[in-house]
């Protein structure tokens, strides 16, 4: 019972029963543009069979999907298509990237018209990595999103680490020693934050 | 064929070249001993190949590639551009490459009027090297976008240096984005009964396969005009040619046709090993052609079952593609990728075959065609496949010529022409198979060809399981070969010369070649131009895919909207060697 006396049990009944809802009848959007459309292919066809985890009934239109699987290279000619498509999505909706392209470009095709990585043009959930990700992989991701969506988890944008950062990590400046520091704060299994002394490199 | 009637073959031919063009122009052999012709001017190379294409007993008429090079080093004389074009004919299955140097102010006549199949091939030297065609209907930019400023292929031009976009590229017919006014949305779209609906179909619509676009101007469900873009999947991969070592640019294949990756390493392969004069072990080159055949069984797996699909037929996708999954577990276990297998090395294989692989092997082929059966069964004779397929999206023996289109397609419209039987390779003389061609080349009979040359692979693969000898993989070429792991970690001359290996890479002698295989999708060529040293000068991809989807353009006019899907579908364009 809340405080004014009315209750509460109907309201957590119905989020949970949403949440419910939500993960096990993910109706994907496959924006396979590459080698991992293939796999996206083989991941709903027979042998692995998404169905399994209630992801099968695949949209192509967004309005009608909430889950969208970017899966393949997106160039700088893509882009903007695949901005319209993430905001064609009804709320609320989820973003996987598969792959090593999507994720971040892949390394290899760091060229002249290749994003690296689609999280600069939209907010991502899950990434998969692999070049392209087995069946399983995917799979993976999708229980995965299935645990964020019913813990209410909090989609944090990726962090990229920036050219100092790089480079400081290389030459082990001040910088990197303080940033090691903070970095060192754990959290232990009972919740309590924890710091752990200074790793000691220089013997 | 055997080979040495083939050597014959293009000995007569280099004669007649010889003897009838060379007077004011220079001849010279490449590193297979191909002819390559300099014209003197940019008005003399367009009547050449006129010649040429006419010439009774030539017959060069059937354009394989255009492309260009920088030659900003002046090694080929003081113009900043050479212009390669690569001719083919389907008479004595013979290669010529013409060249033509010209500064970036000249312009060379456009092949348009000559074969229409250069539209295309002329819009990406443009767009990569910013060389104008005189008389080109429709000079623009194909796999980057109009607003992009520089030409990526040029040397200079740096690896890294991007431009993004707002928004997308707008809806246009050809020749240049509409004006506003002209757009369907505002003007046409609700009006019913206007003859001039224009349509935009992808690039994310699912028959579109991901990045393919095209828009199309209709008439009630009539398509009239239609107009392909493309470059929705360029990520720049002759560039990295030029950037990473021969060994590196072996990864950047397995992603170009994903869907037969195998086909690729092997034809990037072979071509880097005849650019150096090195010829594979006998093991090597047997199992070569298995991986070779199977990859295109599972690459023709992929295209039928998607264009069924497309139409509706899920039945047969969910039964190939069990078989794709069995091939994909084989290709896993022999290099541990299912899709992007980079199995192998210039000079020899990554890792031998597994010895649980040929056993497997067997059974996969005993019991595929079981398969072709049953597909045979619920397509085939069925009524609405017949109904869907027959007579849609005709690409006549002339127009498949013209529109330089290859592989399946190109035998489905009547061409009898198959690398493999024509311009032998490996060992594909001494085994016995038969070149499928159709009659009509509608989407039924690229069908039935792709049903059938998976029968014949199957036959293929047969063979050379029973003539598989044993032997080393890797050919003995200290220049090449890689060193094994447990000399590495114990000899000093051994590291060293491993280390060499991949962090230099391999020393490729000065030369150039065109080496194409017969992949599933149709002709797949590696042009290469070696300045000597660990990285290409120039490293071109003919592309079968790219001639495909430029016929499309022509062959979807007059048909439905749902025939435009159906005969998408048939051409099994790939994106990522479409636009590489």
């Amino acid at each position: 019972m809340a405080k004014d006396g009315s209750s509460m049990i109907l309201p957590s009944l119905m989020s949970e029963a949403l949440k419910w809802a939500h993960k096990n009848s993910l109706w994907p959007m496959p924006f396979g543009t590459s080698c991992c459309g293939i796999e996206i292919m083989s991941t709903l066809s027979s042998t692995y069979d998404l169905s399994r985890f209630g992801a099968e009934v695949v949209r192509f239109s967004p309005r009608q999907a909430d889950l969208l699987i970017v899966g393949g290279t997106i160039t700088t000619k893509m882009a903007p298509v695949l901005r319209t498509i993430y905001e064609q999505i009804l709320e609320p909706k989820w973003v996987i990237s598969m792959g090593a392209c999507a994720s971040s470009g892949n390394g290899i095709f760091d060229t002249y018209s290749v994003l690296m990585g689609i999280d600069e043009i939209i907010p991502v959930d899950v990434y998969v990595p692999g070049c392209p990700p087995i069946p399983e992989g995917l799979i993976h991701a999708i229980l995965h999103l299935q645990k964020v969506i019913d813990k209410n988890l909090e989609r944090k944008p990726a962090v990229r680490p920036t050219q100092e950062d790089a480079m400081n990590a290389m030459t082990y400046s001040k910088c990197a020693q303080a940033k090691l520091q903070k970095s060192a704060t754990i959290v232990t299994e009972d919740g309590l934050a924890q710091s752990k002394t200074t790793p000691d490199w220089k013997s | 064929m055997e080979q040495s009637e083939f050597v014959q073959r293009q000995a007569i031919a280099t004669a007649r070249i010889h003897d009838k063009y060379s007077e004011d122009r220079q001849l010279i052999m490449d590193a297979m001993n191909e002819p390559i012709l300099w014209s003197t001017s940019a008005t003399d190379a367009f009547n050449l190949m006129k010649q040429l294409q006419s010439d009774e007993l030539l017959n060069f008429d059937y354009l394989t590639d255009i492309t260009a090079y920088d030659n900003v080093d002046g090694q080929d004389g003081p113009k900043r551009f050479v212009v390669v074009y690569q001719l083919f004919s389907t008479k004595t299955q013979t290669r010529l490459r013409i060249k033509l140097a010209i500064d970036p102010m000249e312009t060379p006549e456009s092949l348009t009027p000559l074969w229409p199949g250069a539209n295309w091939l002329e819009r990406e030297v443009y767009d990569m090297f910013g060389v104008k065609f005189k008389g080109h209907p429709n000079l623009r930019r194909i796999l980057m976008d109009e607003r992009f400023t520089g030409f990526p292929l040029r040397k200079e031009y740096p690896l890294k240096q991007r431009e993004q976009f707002p928004d997308n590229v707008p809806l246009h017919l050809g020749s240049h984005p509409l004006a506003k006014e002209e757009r369907s949305d505002e003007k046409y779209l609700h009006d019913f009964y206007n003859p001039n609906v224009l349509l935009n179909i992808g690039p994310a619509h699912p028959a579109m396969h991901g990045t393919l676009r095209i828009m199309c101007r209709l008439n009630g469900e009539t398509i009239e005009d239609a107009a392909c873009e493309i470059g929705y999947l360029h990520r720049g991969m002759e560039k990295l040619g030029e950037n990473k070592t021969y060994h590196q640019w072996i990864v950047y294949t397995d992603r170009m046709n994903y869907c037969s990756a195998l086909n690729n390493n092997i034809a990037y392969c072979m071509t880097v090993e005849n650019l150096m004069g090195i010829s594979i072990t006998e093991r090597c080159m047997w199992v070569r052609m298995i991986l070779m055949e199977l990859s295109r069984i599972i690459d023709h797996i992929i295209c039928v079952a998607i264009n069924a699909l497309d139409m509706g037929a899920m039945t047969v996708f969910w039964l190939m593609y069990y078989w794709r999954e069995e091939a994909y577990t084989m290709i896993e276990s022999l290099c541990g990728m299912r899709l992007t297998t980079t199995a192998t090395r210039v000079g020899g294989m990554a890792y031998d075959l597994p010895e649980d692989f040929i056993p497997r092997l067997k059974k996969f082929v005993k019991e595929f065609p079981s398969c072709l059966v049953e597909i045979h069964g619920l397509l085939t004779g069925n009524r609405i496949w017949i109904d869907r397929t027959k007579n849609v999206g005709k690409l006549s023996k002339e127009d498949a010529l013209k529109f330089s289109i290859t592989g399946p397609c190109l035998r489905a419209s009547g061409i009898d022409l198959d690398l493999r039987r024509d311009r032998p390779y490996y060992a594909y003389h001494q085994v016995k198979f038969d070149v499928v061609v159709g009659s009509h080349g509608d989407v039924f009979e690229r069908y039935l060809v792709r049903m059938e040359e998976m029968r014949q692979s199957v036959r293929i693969i047969e063979q050379c399981i029973q003539r598989l000898p044993g032997g080393p993989i890797w050919v003995d070429d200290p220049r090449v070969r890689i060193p094994e792991k447990i000399d590495v970690y114990t000899k000093m001359e051994v590291l060293i010369h491993h280390f060499k290996i991949f962090m230099e890479g391999i020393n490729v002698p000065p030369g150039e070649l065109y080496n194409a295989v017969e992949g599933p999708n149709g002709e797949l060529g590696f042009y290469i131009l070696s300045k000597g040293g660990p990285k290409a000068w120039r490293m071109r991809v003919k592309a079968p895919s790219f001639m495909l989807f430029q016929s499309f353009e022509h062959s979807v006019v007059g048909d439905k909207i749902p025939d435009a899907i159906a005969n998408l579908g048939s051409l099994n364009i790939i994106a990522g060697e479409l636009d590489r």
